[in-house]
């Protein structure tokens, strides 16, 4: 696990100074428990992650194993457990980080009805930015996600897949330094997909985001991860945390033929049934 | 009463008061003109027209619909904001359900002697006791509607870091625009009602008194105009309340 935790930092360029190792996220021994009182239940124990500035982590698992839980944790928007160290930038984290935003797998509770689709993406700008200014970054937004021409929609009048898209767009205006994404994709159809795929890739690659990215789809997380972290057991822990062996830049077509795509998908794979056989 | 009358959401047509008018003008010109307490309705206007002279019509109608502009303002704003409270808050909802329900049940008869005793045959005193009993349409709906107000609306004025009042004016307000409207278009009648009933149960002032006044002294044919008003009140507070209702749907669209 180790070995893993090094790589991909190192690429990241000349950041230096003190409390600025280059690290994002540290997790040490982090513990969640969900429900109250007696019904409490933990959901992850003895969690450690470190993720360096502008990785890009795929995190994958089977239903149910704790992958929502563990990105609200780091979201701020569920507290660890006592003992457990959650550091952001070196700080600890006690409420939403500022400058980290989350796509949430449940786009439909998290639109507003009575917005339209542009207005839903300036949501999170209205408080910072001048109106001319916040236009041109939703319309930017949207542009990114392909519904520029569907701006002035309200989310009723549009699919699931194009929903999910505003909502991708609404973090995405927020230019933000983490980006928390469940299932982003999920309700996309696969060609929809597999376009935004490869731009979300390009975004990453361009604004130097540390994305965390919780998927069901093995070739959709060897595609685009750095690195991939399975969860498993309960309460879960990592299971496997493996760095990308893949070049930077990732193509549908290329980048599915090589051989170290095979095999890195050939391990995951291996990962996930193990699990469901063995325990 | 009609068909497509006042229980309509948004305005109803007026085309639908037609039978009633028919029934009216049935009365009129059919029945029996010697029974002294069914004088037919145009005694009822000529009725209203002499109070109408002796100056007192106009400011019954002032005083009554101020009472009821008031209590259903007070309704609204008092059972918006409890009704956030008790949907928002499980604490609160378990300390505050019992005694709510105590209240709910109490009939306004019943609140009117106390109130009277406490605060005398004031304004105040009409406000309390209609107030108190026209609250629960908009509480009870505003009050489930927060309940179900989805978790991930909220986590998502978190995540994008709006302040307390932004989630407040642009996330919570907006969900619950509907229910406040709901719980409205159910209170208004009520209001309405529990006005008149407490002018006539205490004479003190409005058409509730101007009624009381007149049976009182068997003058039947005012009797009845003064609820004929009433009705035509009602109906124009239904009207208004639909035409508000479009108004808060274009507010919707634009928070
Ligand atoms: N409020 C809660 N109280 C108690 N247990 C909960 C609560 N919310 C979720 N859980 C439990 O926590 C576990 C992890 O849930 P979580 O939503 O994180 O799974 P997941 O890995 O995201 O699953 P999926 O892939 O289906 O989205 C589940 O077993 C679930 O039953
Ligand atoms: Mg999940």
């Amino acid at each position: 696990m180790s070995v893993a935790e090094r790589a991909a930092g190192g690429g990241s360029g000349p950041e230096m100074q003190s409390s600025d190792d280059g690290i994002a996220f540290r997790c040490r021994s982090l513990a969640v428990d969900l429900g109250i009182a007696d019904y409490k239940r933990r959901i992850i124990e003895n969690l450690d992650i470190e993720v360096p500035r502008r990785q890009f982590v795929c995190i994958l698992g089977e239903s149910g194993v704790g992958k929502t839980t563990l990105l609200r944790v780091f979201g701020g928007l569920v507290p660890a457990a006592p003992g457990s160290r959650l550091e952001l930038n070196g700080q600890a984290i006690s409420g939403p980080p500022q400058g980290a935003v989350f796509v949430f797998q449940n786009y439909a509770g998290s639109l507003l009805p009575w917005r339209t689709a542009r207005k839903n993406v300036e949501l999170g700008l209205e408080e910072t930015l001048p109106k001319a200014e916040r236009q041109r970054r939703a319309m930017v937004a949207l542009e990114q996600v392909g519904l520029a021409d569907r701006a002035n929609d309200y989310p009723r009048q549009m699919s699931g897949g194009m929903q999910q898209r505003v909502q991708i767009a609404r973090a995405l205006a927020l230019e933000p330094r983490l980006l928390l994404m469940d299932e982003p994709f999920g309700a996309l159809d696969a060609m929809t997909r597999e376009n935004l795929q490869i731009e979300l890739r390009r975004i990453h690659q361009a604004s130097g985001a540390t994305i965390m990215f919780i998927t069901h789809d093995v070739d959709e997380a060897v595609l685009l991860a750095d690195r991939l972290i399975v969860l498993r057991g309960k309460p879960a822990a990592v299971g496997l945390d493996i760095v990308s062996p893949l070049p930077k830049e990732r193509d549908q077509i290329t980048t599915k033929e090589l051989p170290a795509f095979l095999e890195l998908r050939h391990t995951i794979y291996e990962m996930l049934r193990g699990h469901g056989t063995r325990a | 009463m009609t068909p497509g009358g006042n229980h309509g959401a948004s305005a109803p047509p007026l085309r639908g008061l037609l039978p009633l008018i028919v029934g009216l003008l049935a009365w009129q010109f059919l029945a029996p003109k010697s029974v002294a307490y069914l004088p037919p309705p145009l005694e009822w206007l000529k009725a209203l027209e002499t109070l109408r002279v002796s100056g007192s019509l106009w400011p019954a109608i002032f005083t009554t619909m101020t009472s009821f502009a008031e209590a259903l303002v007070l309704s609204i704003l008092i059972g918006s904001a409890l009704g956030i409270l008790l949907g928002r808050s499980q604490r609160l909802d378990r300390m505050l359900g019992p005694s709510l329900e105590f209240w709910r049940t109490m009939p306004a008869g019943a609140l009117v002697p106390v109130a009277v005793l406490i605060l005398g045959y004031t304004e105040q005193m009409t406000l309390f006791v209609v107030t108190l009993t026209s609250i629960w349409p908009i509480l009870l709906n505003v009050r489930s509607a927060a309940r179900r107000i989805s978790p991930d609306r909220l986590d998502a004025a978190r995540v994008l870091h709006l302040s307390w009042f932004a989630t407040q004016r642009k996330i919570l307000i907006p969900s619950l625009v509907g229910a406040i409207q709901l719980g409205t278009q159910i209170a208004a009648p009520i209001v309405l009602i529990i006005v008149l009933l407490v002018e006539i149960l205490t004479q003190g002032s409005g058409i509730g008194r101007e009624i009381s006044l007149a049976q009182s002294t068997f003058r039947s044919a005012t009797v009845f105009g003064l609820v004929m008003l009433t009705g035509i009140l009602g109906l124009a507070v239904n009207l208004l309340i639909g035409w508000s209702g479009a108004l808060l749907r274009n507010y919707e669209t634009n928070v």
